[in-house]
């Protein structure tokens, strides 16, 4: 971008920061009506400017105000309130208290949530966050609980991998539903689930569940027969055997192959367990042990060119660009669409082409932008960036 | 006193299928008389059968709260090379925290675990948790609780005048780093640095007083290094997928060996022991040793550390693979091994839920000729002992 351009888009966004501040000030206006208040503020609206921060606050502790502008108010000071262990403990306050309505807890734990990554003071109320996640993974509004439930199972914290377990072992201590339990508690390889999960794949509650234990079971290698097992049964469930080869492939690379090698060119089992084998061969084995098996390597080729599938077409074509393309097709030349790899793209060490960056980083980026053109006009003087606090030893 | 040689009977009665709320049970009688510690202190060992089939926080519940219990019956010498384990290496809240209570029950203060107290504030300082050792298993909400870095500023403030060393770094947290602590933890500081002041003891020159249960190092004669019949013919493989038995690989040369496993949680244990190990083969080739000392690392998870994730491992931390490096899993007979060295690790099914810091220092025979074990070791001390014996054996050919 050159110079003129990047001041002509630096002039635009200082003009949309005013007409954003002038928003802003006609939300704290509490003669208006609140659907006038609301009206052409963006999510992303915010405020730095002391009094607007001081009356923004007072607006959250108001519990006479209108719910969906307490949460605006909330949402509006949010990078203020990462920046103050007060306002933090307001927040936490707020979320703990279940005579506060559910439509303001809500929101309140996600701004929690995002500073929990983004707030380097944030860290300091660690005890605190925990405490508050705690006391709620009990809460009636189900939403609220899981979203507690979700944060903890991360932390891979005790309490909840305990109350989870629980619900697993007794239904009527159940805190959420069981396939979303084991999710949870999957975030920890060294929680006790192991036995429950097994026991849930041989007595499902429900297909998801049993579907969610076998991807689960995949860290844990004295689950390997009952993994290899799964992935031939013709009666099992497409999906269940699609988890379990790529659970098995993760614990045991030899088991898988053998099997995933029957699969592949039994003509009885379905298109795409047959094209997730191959795709799995031609990813995750070793190119060694694959390539040595040259009858395989053919009937791959002819499946490739006789198959009416067009996802096992593409998973054979996949694994022979692997093997090197040293495999001779049996397609007419006006076919051969293959071109063998070289040494780099089979070892994937081909040049990285640079993409553009996403939308999201690009909206993450003017919101920052934002905030140093509302510095700025409030202090000619350029803002210098924070240093970060203290350092990690660790 | 070594860890193996406890034996009593609380050590014997507990075991994986003792239910949690009974060994509370038994370890709030424990707490009721004090000079209790040494029963306490067989609780501790991970290789005991009250840690089997446990899951990592069921063992730190466990851990936790009998570490915790030291401070009322008092901590014998024989605990303290956990309880400094844990402010060292550890990085769970409940179990600093409870190590930090811990030191409260020795009965001779010393300025030799400061150093312990500093470095688990940084540990924990990220990873700072609310926490409660008034009942086993709490409910929430709780009405109140206290937090690792609270305990660890606590026992400072208990240490008195021999903590004066610590002064300095106390008042260097308070002013230079506030930003890194609460409102709460920073009065905690300035308690402590007030009761450090005010104790006007002489508490004597115990300037760098170490104990000598902290010393990592054990070391053994010719005579009592034993043999390697039970694990000569255990199998292995390498990160290549090469298979080899004990034998092939250790019994050619000395070697330096260290155990981990790949799904370790904690950074300070065995990504740092892999990544000090590649260290040491750097050192082991700026001595010119080569082609005398072996390194090798043995994963505790062989069904999941399949050559790929050991080659994987070893390179993103540094260490150069060759004949005489390697990194290998145990195809069977990981009990073998398990026994000949008295590992310090337990499961719950194929998976670690604990495990200590272990390296081995093997003779050409593939006896254990020295072991540093639960502190982080050095690599100028690790490859002095190495050179020791690889002097010792030049002489007793």
């Amino acid at each position: 971008m050159d110079v003129e351009e990047y001041l002509k888009q630096y002039k635009k966004e200082l003009e949309s920061g005013d007409d954003e501040r002038t928003r802003y000030r006609e939300f704290l206006n509490k003669s208006r009506s609140v659907s006038e208040r609301l009206e052409g503020l963006e999510s992303s609206a915010n405020s730095s400017d002391q009094d607007e921060v001081s009356e923004s606050i007072n607006i959250i502790r108001d519990r006479d105000e209108d719910v969906q502008i307490r949460v605006t108010a909330i949402r509006g000071i949010s990078n203020e309130i990462g920046e103050s262990p007060e306002l933090i403990d307001l927040l936490l306050s707020l979320v703990r208290d279940n005579t506060e309505p559910v439509a303001l807890r809500e929101p309140a734990l996600r701004v929690l949530q995002q500073l929990s990554f983004s707030s380097v003071v944030f860290r300091t109320k660690r005890p605190e966050y925990l405490d508050v996640l705690r006391s709620i993974i009990d809460d009636q509004d189900a939403e609220l609980r899981q979203q507690a439930i979700g944060v903890l199972a991360k932390e891979k914290d005790e309490y909840v991998q305990r109350r989870l377990l629980e619900g697993l072992e007794d239904p009527s201590k159940a805190l959420i539903p069981p396939e979303k339990a084991i999710q949870m508690l999957g975030f920890d390889i060294h929680a006790e689930h192991y036995p429950i999960l097994r026991d849930m794949v041989k007595s499902p509650p429900n297909p998801a569940a049993k579907k969610e234990a076998v991807r689960l079971l995949a860290a844990d290698a004295a689950s390997k027969n009952m993994l290899a097992e799964i992935l031939s049964d013709k009666g099992e469930d497409k999906e269940v055997r699609r988890t379990s080869a790529i659970a098995l492939e993760s614990l045991d690379p030899a088991e898988f192959e053998d099997r995933a090698k029957q699969i592949a060119l039994d003509e009885d089992e379905s298109d795409d367990l047959r094209a997730t084998s191959l795709s799995g061969l031609g990813h995750f084995s070793s190119l060694e042990a694959v390539s040595i098996d040259s009858s395989f390597d053919e009937s791959v080729a002819q499946l490739r060119d006789k198959t009416a599938s067009e996802d096992l077409r593409r998973a054979a074509e996949m694994y022979m660009n692997r093997r090197g393309g040293r495999l001779q097709s049996t397609q007419p030349e006006e076919l051969k669409s293959v071109q063998p790899l070289d040494e780099n793209q089979m070892m994937g060490t081909e040049p990285v082409t640079v993409q553009e960056p996403s939308p999201n980083i690009l909206a993450v980026i003017m919101g920052r932008v934002r905030k140093i053109i509302e510095a700025i006009k409030g202090n000619p003087k350029p803002p210098t960036p924070k240093t970060p606090a203290g350092g990690s030893s660790v | 006193m070594s860890e193996s040689s406890h034996n009593t009977k609380s050590h014997q009665t507990l075991d994986e299928d003792t239910p949690e709320v009974q060994i509370a049970e038994f370890i709030d009688a424990v707490k009721q008389s004090r000079d209790n510690g040494n029963i306490l202190v067989d609780l501790l060992p991970e290789r005991i059968p009250l840690y089997l089939n446990r899951s990592s926080n069921e063992t730190i519940r466990i851990r936790g709260y009998t570490l915790a219990a030291f401070e009322q019956v008092g901590l014998p010498e024989a605990a303290l090379p956990y309880v400094l384990e844990e402010l060292e290496n550890g990085r769970d809240a409940y179990l600093v925290a409870a190590a930090a209570k811990a030191l409260r029950g020795l009965d001779n203060p010393t300025n030799g675990v400061i150093p312990f107290l500093f470095k688990a504030v940084e540990n924990v300082r990220g990873a700072d948790d609310s926490l409660t050792f008034e009942n086993y298993r709490p409910q929430w909400p709780l009405t109140t609780y206290t937090t690792a870095l609270k305990e660890i500023f606590y026992t400072f403030g208990w240490l008195g005048a021999h903590a004066s060393d610590a002064l300095a770094d106390l008042q260097t947290l308070l002013e230079d780093r506030r930003d890194d602590f609460s409102a709460t933890i920073r009065r905690e500081i300035e308690d402590a640095i007030e009761c450090i002041r005010s104790d006007t003891k002489n508490v004597g020159t115990d300037c760098c007083a170490r104990p000598t249960s902290l010393s990592p190092q054990v070391v053994r004669s010719g005579r009592e290094r034993g043999d390697t019949n039970s694990i000569n013919d255990v199998e292995l493989e390498d990160q290549e997928g090469n298979a080899l038995t004990f034998r092939d690989f250790f019994c050619r040369s000395p070697s330096i060996v260290v155990f981990f496993y790949s799904r370790c949680d904690n950074p300070n244990k065995c990504s740092l022991t892999v990544t000090k190990l590649a260290r040491l083969q750097q050192a082991i080739r700026q001595e010119g040793l080569e082609g005398q000392l072996q390194t090798a690392a043995i994963t505790y998870d062989p069904g999941y550390d399949l050559p790929r994730r050991l080659r994987a491992y070893g390179q993103n931390r540094g260490v150069l693979f060759s004949d005489k490096n390697r990194f290998l899993r145990t195809r069977s007979g990981f009990e073998k091994l398990q026994d000949y060295f008295s590992l310090g690790v337990n499961f719950i099914g194929s998976i670690v839920n604990r495990h200590r810091i272990e390296l081995f220092i093997l003779d050409d025979k593939g006896r254990v000729a020295a072991s540093f074990t639960r502190l982080q070791w050095d690599i100028q001390e690790v490859l002095d002992q190495a050179k020791l014996l690889l002097r010792s054996s030049c002489c007793s050919q």
